[in-house]
């Protein structure tokens, strides 16, 4: 059979008529803008290559390939190549096939055993590879950086063609198994991924110098600060029996392992630290202890966080940046390092209950989606279930609306009654009863939680709406694939809103699970959180099939830095420490905005 | 900037034609016919693009009922009775605690031994589908308290979710209403005849020579 001429019948088949497929080599400092080092493209039908250099580069006022509706660009990861385009001032191409995202949900769920690296795919598919020896000599080659001997671009320039041509082998092979008009539109969102990590996070750059020069001195100090509420350390050392002491003179119920020991792992405490908020400031310490590396921060010199957003990464198709280079990690406090340029202010925007909201549309529960419009559907689903009366609010019924949160998130997150009854501090026994009280109130939607589950036990795989599958493996986790649908169309509404809202100009700092950071000039950032709420209105709209999702902004101007209640405590002890040394006139570490990753 | 030559548009017979995956095929069609005529509304193409998440319609199951126990009402259920399916007559006869039942041609001949009742279809609140036995009058029309009581609340429960508990300082059961807009229950799509057939497989006694009548005669 010859492929050639089937992928060019199936592009042929929406459209498209002129086939390139392209690779950059490129190097950037950690949050860094990429510096394109040279582009190998070839033109799939006619066979032509095109090799420049970083001198064609900043010549051509476009790239060797179209870019209009007639093209697409065939790439493999192809942020970066976008990334490089807008670094250049070139057009953004209007089609993208992008292979990784590609091979990504053909075995998302499963275990490609070399990963989904291109040497991966090539893998996978039994198809020849340079050596990943010679792929990381010439990646570290890329990022030294000039000047160049002849010798050592040739070696680029021909490493970057055999990218170019393990595309060329790859695309007729995965054509096939490719739901080409939906591979289009998840190849958009690469554009806007591209268009999101140029922009970044503004930080505070004095701040954060400050917090580096300090950081070493900061953590005993630290410890000692917070511990003085809980009485759990000794040193530096958590010790295990005193937590307990302290759970159990709180009378805070704590999850327990199989062992009987308490699961003091970061997600339970992040858990207990929203149904507790007395605990949130040793989950803020415990954080900043275990995963925050600020050297790994990647600001740029522009005083920019940017970092690969790894969009596709998680199995939902969620983004998954790397917790320590971007300042959405775990430490929520340093969140706080946030603040528009003069003359700017950043925008929060998020979806209000995006996944409640999910769950009632696309399960088509009546009784859930009135909840959901009522504007409060915990305190909603109580009445729902008659427990609260008619006319019950947030003040008169506010530990009832709790314990029903915390049911419908538990449902949401597959929970069982045991871990409810933990979070919730109330027998198992109240646990089953809220879970049956859920099950009953939401009786269409559990028919559809189970038709979801039943569906891919059945045919293998499941779905988003905009056809983001999920793969039954041989340890395929019942819970996951029934939370997929959720998570997984919530994911398919950020990269519509995130689409939606960089194609109209408007600058998006970064994607964050349910919400789209953006920035505006002041004068002009009512205007911008209008048009970025209409963007999340109608990709929940898109998504839910008319359904329309509320959302909320917050709304930070320079000078004001942006904020999170559940960081302002640590925020404000760490800079107590910061300004104590400060005056002790302690030797500090050599400050760094920006640390070459090792 | 050297600008390479366009490739040509159009296939040749001679390849192979491309066939897309079957849920792609509609999206396909209205996307090459929507760029026939100029850009197409945005909206309207990300719409064709969803993939229905109607699970069940596409592959789901549905629960088959293999078991339908004949009882009366447990501690705390609330339930309700079918509107509309008739209660049927049956006799009974429980042998180690499993309830057996007879045809009248059969029943006559052990007159005391078989008892009548009615059994009425009725679903609890958790979903369980049940046959409720229902003790009719004797030949003289009389019937005590219990069974007149659960009979009151069999009617009731036609209308609206009850529950019965037992008071044995009155003799009878009493009968709770529940208050509040419980919705109504959802009925298997069975008929009377199938929900008996499911309900009394294997213990149908419709001869003479059946084990347990052997036994009651002490035969066995």
């Amino acid at each position: 059979m010859n492929l050639m001429g089937l992928v060019r019948n199936a592009f042929a088949a929406v459209g498209i008529v002129k086939i390139w497929l392209a690779d950059f080599e490129f190097r950037s400092e950690p949050g860094g803008l990429p510096e394109p080092i040279c582009l190998v493209a070839r033109d799939l039908i006619a066979g032509d290559t095109v090799r420049w250099w970083e001198d064609d580069l900043r010549r051509a006022d476009g790239p060797p390939y179209g870019t209009g509706a007639d093209s697409v660009l065939v790439t493999y990861y192809g942020s970066a190549e976008v990334g490089c385009h807008l670094a250049l001032g070139w057009p953004v191409p209007t089609n993208i096939l992008d292979l990784f995202t590609e091979f990504r949900v053909r075995t998302n769920g499963l275990r490609p055993p070399d990963g989904a690296s291109l040497l991966g795919a090539l893998a996978f598919f039994g198809l020849p590879a340079i050596g990943w020896e010679q792929k990381e000599a010439m990646r570290m080659l890329a990022l030294r950086g000039a000047p160049y001997t002849p010798e050592e671009r040739a070696a680029l320039v021909s490493y970057c063609e055999t990218d170019v041509t393990a595309l060329a082998e790859l695309l007729p092979t995965m054509m096939p198994g490719i739901d080409l008009p939906r591979a289009l539109h998840r190849g958009r969102y690469m554009s806007a991924v591209a268009r999101m990590e140029r922009t970044g996070v503004p930080v505070r750059v004095d701040e954060l110098v400050r917090l580096r020069r300090w950081w070493d001195a900061i953590p005993e100090r630290l410890i000692r600060k917070i511990d003085q509420s809980y009485g759990v350390y000794e040193g530096s050392t958590f010790k295990r029996e005193r937590w307990r002491s302290w759970t159990e003179a709180h009378n805070i119920p704590w999850p327990e392992l199989p062992s009987g020991l308490q699961a003091l792992d970061a997600d339970s405490f992040r858990d207990m630290a929203q149904m507790h908020p007395e605990v949130a400031e040793m989950k803020e310490l415990r954080a900043s202890l275990s995963q925050l590396r600020l050297a790994d921060l990647a600001v740029g010199v522009d005083g920019r966080n940017r970092c690969m957003l790894s969009a596709y990464r998680a199995k939902t198709g969620r983004n998954q940046p790397s917790t320590s280079e971007f300042i959405f990690g775990p430490a929520v406090w340093l969140r706080m390092l946030m603040m528009a340029p003069p003359g700017y202010a950043l925008a929060y925007v998020d979806w209000e209950q995006q996944e409640f909201g999910i769950a009632a549309a696309l399960s088509g529960d009546p009784a859930m989606m009135f909840a959901y419009n009522s504007g409060d559907p915990y305190l909603a689903f109580a009445i729902q279930a008659g427990v609260a009366p008619e006319g019950a609010t947030k003040n008169t019924h506010g530990e009832v609306r709790e314990q029903f949160k915390a049911c419908a998130l538990a449902v949401q997150y597959g929970m069982g009654y045991e871990n409810l009854a933990v979070r919730i501090g109330q027998s198992v026994a109240h646990a089953r009863r809220l879970l049956d009280l859920h099950r009953r109130t939401y009786p269409k939607f559990w028919a559809w939680s189970d038709a979801a589950l039943d569906y891919a036990m059945l045919t293998g795989a499941l779905p988003t709406v905009y056809g983001w599958e999920i793969h039954v493996g041989g340890d395929a986790n019942p819970r996951s694939l029934r939370n997929h649908p959720v998570q997984g169309n919530g994911a398919e509404m950020l990269r519509l809103a995130s689409i939606f809202t960089t194609e109209q100009g408007i600058e998006v700092c970064a994607p964050v699970h349910d919400a789209l950071l953006v920035m505006a000039p002041i004068e002009r950032v009512d205007q911008v959180v209008a048009a970025t709420q209409k963007a999340m209105a109608d990709a929940s709209k898109l998504v839910l099939g008319g359904f329309e999702l509320r959302s909320e902004a917050k709304v930070f101007a320079h000078p004001d830095r942006f904020t999170d209640p559940r960081g302002e405590s640590m925020w404000a002890k760490v800079w107590e420490i910061i300004e104590e040394l400060e005056q002790s006139g302690d030797v500090a570490q050599t400050p760094a905005v920006s640390r070459k990753k090792e | 900037m050297t600008k390479k030559s366009e490739p040509a548009a159009t296939t040749t017979t001679a390849e192979p034609e491309f066939q897309p995956r079957p849920d792609t095929h509609e999206a396909n069609n209205i996307l090459a016919e929507a760029d026939m005529n100029k850009k197409p509304d945005e909206t309207d193409v990300l719409t064709l693009l969803r993939v229905s998440q109607d699970f069940a319609a596409k592959a789901g199951s549905k629960k088959v009922i293999t078991t339908v126990p004949i009882r009366n009402p447990k501690r705390g259920e609330f339930l309700r009775v079918h509107p509309t399916m008739e209660p049927m007559l049956v006799y009974t006869l429980v042998d180690e605690q499993e309830t057996f039942v007879a045809t009248a041609s059969i029943a006559i001949n052990f007159p005391g031994d078989m008892i009548p009742k009615l059994l009425a279809p009725t679903i609890s609140r958790q979903g369980t589908l049940f046959l409720w036995a229902l003790r009719i009058p004797g030949e003289d029309g009389r019937i005590n308290n219990w069974h007149a009581s659960a009979k009151e609340a069999a009617g009731r429960a036609v209308r609206v979710w009850v529950r019965v508990q037992a008071n044995m300082a009155l003799g009878a059961y009493e009968v709770y209403e529940a208050v509040g807009a419980i919705p109504d229950p959802e009925w298997p799509s069975l008929s009377m005849d199938e929900i008996v057939r499911i309900a009394v497989k294997g213990r149908v006694i419709d001869s003479l020579d059946h084990p347990v009548l052997q036994k009651l005669r002490g035969e066995v």
